[in-house]
C-alpha cells in the first residue's frame, strides 16, 4: 500500500479519479452547452465565452471535449473488456486441447501476436464495417493476441508448479485446483495487462474515429472531434489541439494505471532502509613486515537498501586457500566482488584498507593477477565463442601476445586444467563442454596469466561430488605449483574443511570468527558451532538429532543494535542484544562474540 | 501398511532413457535412501512413482496392487519449498487442502500438523514469504502429512536449504517417521545426509541401480566401484 503514497502512485490515482469524474458527470453538466447549435459563432478562435472556441456549427469546444470522454473511455474499455475475454478464452484452449491442436493454436497466437495492433484495428475495422460497433469489434480483436499469449504461457508456466502437483496428489479434485491455485495465479499479470491495454485501446479507438472508422455524427469521441477540428489547425490551434491532448492525457493516466496495478500485485513486505554506520572497532593494524596477497581491513559495502558487507577485515597470504563461508545472503559474495571491484551500480564500496600485493588495490590495474571462477561457468563463458579463442583473448589483451602464441598458451593452460586432448577441445564451444569441464575452462583462462589471487565463488556448488573433488585437486595443485592464494567462498562447511588452512565464518555481514579449519570443531563462536554441528558428515552419530539453529538470518536491509546472531543464539543475554561485539583473539580464533565458547582467553 | 515395490521400471523421454530398469522395494516403516549424481534419474524415478512422468515399462506396486495415481497414500515433498506452495494462499488453508474433515476439525489438524514439524501455529495465517527456507520445507512436510500417507517421497528435499536450516528439516523428518512409522523413499545426493536418516541405501547411476544393500554396509563395504568413488569424494572426510 506503500506504493499509493509515492509520488507515482498519487499521480495515478489523481489522474484516474479526474478521468472516471469526468466520465461519469460530464455529459451532465455539460451537454446542454455542447450540443447548443450558435450559427453566429462558427469556428470561432478562443474567447472568454468558449476558451477553446467553436466548432463549425458554433458549439463549443471545450464542453464537447469533456463531453465525449464518457464515450471514448467507455468504447475503450468495452473493447478491452471483450479483447481480453477472447484471448483468455484463446490462450485457455492449447491447455484443455490435446497436444496437437493445441499446437496449432499456440503457433497461431504467436503468429498474430506479430501484427502491430492498430493495422490489424484497421483491417477489421473494414471488415466489421464503419460505425462504433464495428470498430469495438476490430480493436477487441487486434487487442486479443496478447491476452491469448499471456494467459497461455502463464497457464503452462503455472499448472507445471511443484504447488498444483502437490495439490493433485492430495486428492484435490481438479476444477478445484483450477479456481483455487491456477486462476488467481494467471490473474495477476491479467489485471496489470488489463490496465495498460485500456491505455493503448483509447489511443487506437481515436485514431480509428479519426480516420472515420469509429464513431459516426452526431455523436463523438475523442478522435472524432480531432477529425473535425484538425483542417482548422493553422487557424485555431487550440481547439484543434485540445481532443489530442484529452487522448493523449487519458491514455497515459490508464498507462500509469497499469504500471500502478503491478506494482502493488508485486510489492515485496516493506523492508526499512538502513543508515550507514561505523563498526566499534576500527581494523587494527597486523603485526610484522611481511604483506600478504591481499588484505582487507573494515571492508565495507553499501546498497540504497541494503549494507550487505559492515565491516569485514582480513588478510591472505601467498600460497593460501582460505575459506569463506557463510549461509545464503551473508555478504560472502558481495565480498568477493568488492576485492574484484565487481560489485553492480550503485553498490559503494569503502574500506580502511584494500591491499593488493603491498599496494592500494586499483580494479583497473588487476589485470591478470586475479583471477575469478564463479558458480555457473556456463554464464561467465561466452556460448558464442570456442573454448580456446576465450582462452587466448586474455593473453592478447592483457600480455600483448600475437594470435598465434595465445592459441599456445591457451591449449597448454587447458591441458594444465587436465582436460584431456586440448588441441582438440579449444576448438568446441562452451556448450559442448560438461559442467566439470567448464568449470574447468574457467580456471584454465584464470591461470593464462600467473594470478597471484584466485576468487572462487561456490565454483563447486552445481557440481557432482565427484568433479568437485577433482576441482578442488585442481586448485590445490594451482596453489601447490605457482604459490596462487585463493579466497574460497562457499555455503558449505564440508568443502570448506577439506580444502582451506584458515575458514572466515561470516554472519550477516560480519565475520564473526577466523579460524583454522582444523579447529572447526572447537570453534569460539556459536554460531560457526552450530553450523558445524548441525550439517551430518559421514561420522555423524545416527542415534542423535542434529543441532538446529532456529529461526532465520536477518538480511541485509535489516538493523540490529546487538550481536547479529543474538535473536537465534542460545547463549544471548541483555547486552549481546545491544551492544555489537568487537573482535578479539583468542587462542588462535579472532572472535566477535561476548561469551566465546570454551577456548582460554589469552588476550582481552 | 504395506511395502511399495517398483519393478524393472524404465521411463524414456523420446529417444532418452531417463530410468533403464530399476526394481526396489521399500517396507513398510523403513526408510530407503536414493544416492545418485545429477541426471542419474532419481528424480524421475520418484516422478514416476506418483503418475508425474510416464511409464515406459515395468510397474510401480503398493500393496501388491498396481498404484492408481493420484493415490493419498502416497505423498511427495518437493526440492524446493517455495515453489512448492501456492505463493497467495496461508500455509494453514495450503496445509488444509489435504485434510478431510469438517471445519472445526480441520483446523485442530493443522494445528496438529504445524506442531508435528515444529512451527507455531499461531501462523498459520501467515502467506509463504514471511517464512525462512527451512521452515517451508517443513510447512510441506506437514502438508503432505495432512493426507495421513503411509508413504511419502521426498526429493532433494534439503538441497535447496542453508546448512543452518538443513538440519531441522532431517529432525523433523526423522521423528515423524519414528511416531507414525511411515515408509519413506528419501531421495539426496548428499551420502551424508542419507546415512543420518536411511536405513537401507541405492545407488543410481545413468538411469540404472548399481548397488543396493543396508546403509551400514552399502557405506562401510561397498561393493560397486562407482559406489566406492562416491564415498571417496565425500567432502570433509580425514
Ligand atoms: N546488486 C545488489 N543490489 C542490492 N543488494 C544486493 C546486491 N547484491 C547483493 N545484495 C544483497 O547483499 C546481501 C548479500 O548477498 P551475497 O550475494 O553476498 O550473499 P551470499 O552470502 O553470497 O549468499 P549465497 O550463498 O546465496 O550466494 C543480500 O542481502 C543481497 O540481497
Ligand atoms: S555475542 Fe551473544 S548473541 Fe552473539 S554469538 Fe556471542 S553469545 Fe551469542
Ligand atoms: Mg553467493
Amino acid at each position: 500500500m506503500r506504493q499509493l503514497t509515492r509520488p507515482l502512485g498519487l499521480t495515478t490515482l489523481v489522474l484516474v479519479s479526474v478521468t472516471l469524474l469526468l466520465a461519469v458527470f460530464g455529459p451532465v453538466l455539460w451537454s446542454a452547452r455542447a450540443d447548443s447549435i450558435d450559427i453566429d459563432a462558427m469556428r470561432q478562435g478562443m474567447s472568454a465565452a468558449h476558451p477553446f472556441g467553436t466548432d463549425y456549427l458554433g458549439r463549443d469546444v471545450l464542453a464537447r471535449t469533456l463531453v465525449a470522454t464518457r464515450l471514448s473511455v467507455l468504447l475503450a474499455l468495452l473493447a478491452t473488456v471483450l479483447g481480453a475475454a477472447l484471448g483468455i478464452l484463446l490462450g485457455t484452449l492449447p491447455v484443455v486441447l490435446g497436444r496437437r491442436i493445441g499446437g496449432l493454436v499456440v503457433a497461431f497466437i504467436n503468429l498474430t501476436v506479430a501484427f502491430p495492433g492498430l493495422l490489424l484495428a484497421i483491417f477489421f475495422g473494414v471488415v466489421f464495417g464503419v460505425g462504433a460497433d464495428g470498430a469495438v469489434l476490430a480493436l477487441a480483436v487486434a487487442l486479443t493476441p496478447n491476452f491469448a499469449r499471456l494467459t497461455y504461457t502463464r497457464a503452462v508456466a503455472v499448472a507445471e508448479a511443484d504447488f498444483v502437483s502437490a495439490a493433485r496428489l492430495l486428492g484435490v479434485p481438479r476444477a478445484v485446483v483450477i479456481t483455487r491455485h491456477v486462476v488467481p495465479n494467471i490473474a495477476e499479470p491479467l489485471v496489470v495487462n488489463f490496465a495498460s491495454a485500456i491505455g493503448s485501446a483509447l489511443l487506437s479507438f481515436a485514431a480509428l474515429s479519426y480516420l472515420g472508422f469509429g464513431v459516426q455524427p452526431p455523436s463523438y469521441d475523442w478522435g472524432r472531434l480531432l477529425n473535425e477540428g484538425l483542417p482548422r489547425i493553422y487557424t485555431d490551434p487550440a481547439s484543434a489541439l485540445l481532443p489530442g491532448f484529452a487522448i493523449v492525457f487519458a491514455g497515459i493516466t490508464f498507462v500509469l494505471a497499469g504500471e500502478l496495478t503491478a506494482r502493488l500485485l508485486t510489492a515485496e513486505p516493506p523492508g526499512h532502509r538502513a543508515a550507514p554506520r561505523e563498526t566499534a572497532a576500527p581494523g587494527e593494524p597486523e603485526p610484522g613486515g611481511e604483506h600478504g596477497v591481499l588484505r582487507v581491513v573494515n571492508l565495507r559495502v553499501r546498497f540504497p537498501a541494503a549494507n550487505p558487507v559492515c565491516g569485514a577485515s582480513f588478510t591472505l597470504h601467498r600460497g593460501e586457500i582460505l575459506g569463506l563461508v557463510g549461509e545464503s545472503g551473508s555478504g560472502k559474495s558481495v565480498t568477493g566482488a568488492a576485492i574484484a571491484g565487481l560489485v553492480p551500480h550503485p553498490g559503494q564500496v569503502e574500506a580502511e584498507r584494500l591491499e593488493f600485493d603491498g599496494e592500494p588495490l586499483d580494479p583497473a590495474r588487476l589485470g591478470d593477477r586475479l583471477a575469478m571462477v564463479f558458480q555457473d561457468p556456463m554464464s561467465s563463458l561466452n556460448p558464442a565463442l570456442r573454448v580456446g579463442r576465450q582462452l587466448a583473448e586474455v593473453a592478447e589483451v592483457h600480455r600483448n601476445a600475437d594470435r598465434r602464441s595465445a592459441m599456445a598458451r591457451a591449449v597448454d593452460r587447458l591441458r594444465a586444467v587436465r582436460i584431456r586432448d586440448p588441441e582438440r577441445r579449444a576448438a568446441q564451444y562452451p556448450h559442448e563442454f560438461s559442467g566439470g569441464m567448464r568449470q574447468r575452462a574457467m580456471i584454465g583462462m584464470g591461470l593464462m596469466g600467473e594470478p597471484r589471487l584466485i576468487i572462487a565463488d561456490e565454483p563447486t556448488t552445481a557440481l557432482d561430488v565427484t568433479v568437485q573433488r577433482d576441482i578442488l585437486g585442481l586448485l590445490r595443485e594451482v596453489r601447490d605449483t605457482q604459490g596462487t592464494a585463493v579466497l574460497f567462498v562457499s555455503h558449505d562447511i564440508a568443502v570448506v574443511r577439506e580444502l582451506a588452512s584458515r575458514v572466515l565464518v561470516m554472519y550477516a555481514g560480519r565475520i564473526v570468527e577466523e579460524l583454522p579449519a582444523s579447529a572447526l570443531d572447537t570453534a569460539a563462536h556459536p554460531y560457526t558451532r552450530a553450523l558445524v554441528a548441525s550439517s551430518p558428515d559421514l561420522r555423524t552419530d545416527r542415534s542423535l538429532p542434529l543441532a538446529t539453529i532456529e529461526g532465520r538470518a536477518p538480511d541485509a536491509t535489516e538493523e540490529l543494535p546487538g550481536c547479529p546472531f543474538a535473536p537465534r543464539c542460545s547463549y544471548a543475554d541483555e547486552r549481546c542484544h545491544t551492544e555489537l561485539p568487537a573482535p578479539r583473539d583468542l587462542a588462535g580464533h579472532r572472535v566477535s562474540c561476548w561469551h566465546p565458547i570454551g577456548a582460554l582467553e589469552v588476550r582481552a | 501398511m504395506s511395502e511399495l515395490t517398483v519393478d524393472g521400471l524404465t521411463v524414456r523421454f523420446g529417444a532418452h532413457t531417463a530410468v533403464d530398469g530399476v526394481s526396489l522395494a521399500v517396507p513398510a516403516g523403513s526408510v530407503l535412501g536414493l544416492a545418485g549424481e545429477s541426471g542419474s534419474g532419481k528424480s524421475t524415478i520418484a516422478r514416476a512413482i506418483v503418475g508425474m512422468a510416464p511409464i515406459s515399462s515395468g510397474s510401480v506396486r503398493y500393496d501388491g496392487t498396481p498404484l492408481r495415481t493420484p493415490d493419498r497414500r502416497i505423498q511427495l515433498v518437493f526440492q524446493d519449498p517455495a515453489a512448492a506452495l501456492d505463493p497467495r494462499r496461508s500455509i494453514g488453508s495450503s496445509i488444509a487442502e489435504g485434510v478431510r474433515a469438517k471445519r472445526t476439525a480441520r483446523r485442530a489438524r493443522v494445528r496438529e500438523l504445524l506442531e508435528l514439524v515444529h512451527i507455531d501455529p499461531a501462523r498459520a495465517n501467515l502467506n509463504p514469504r514471511e517464512f525462512s527456507g527451512g521452515q517451508l520445507q517443513r510447512v510441506c512436510l506437514a502438508r503432505a502429512l495432512a493426507a495421513e500417507p503411509e508413504f511419502l517421497i521426498a526429493d532433494e528435499i534439503t538441497s535447496a536449504l542453508d546448512v543452518s536450516v538443513q538440519g531441522a528439516v532431517l529432525n523433523v523428518v526423522r521423528e515423524i517417521q519414528r511416531e507414525t512409522g511411515i515408509g519413506i523413499l528419501f531421495i539426496s545426493h548428499n551420502l551424508a545426509v542419507l546415512r543420518y536418516l536411511a536405513d537401507t541405501m541405492a545407488v543410481l547411476r545413468a538411469g540404472k541401480l548399481v548397488e543396493q544393500a543396508e546403509t551400514e554396509t552399502l557405506l562401510g563395504a561397498p561393493e560397486h566401484e562407482y559406489t566406492k568413488q562416491l564415498i571417496d569424494a565425500v567432502p570433509g572426510q580425514e
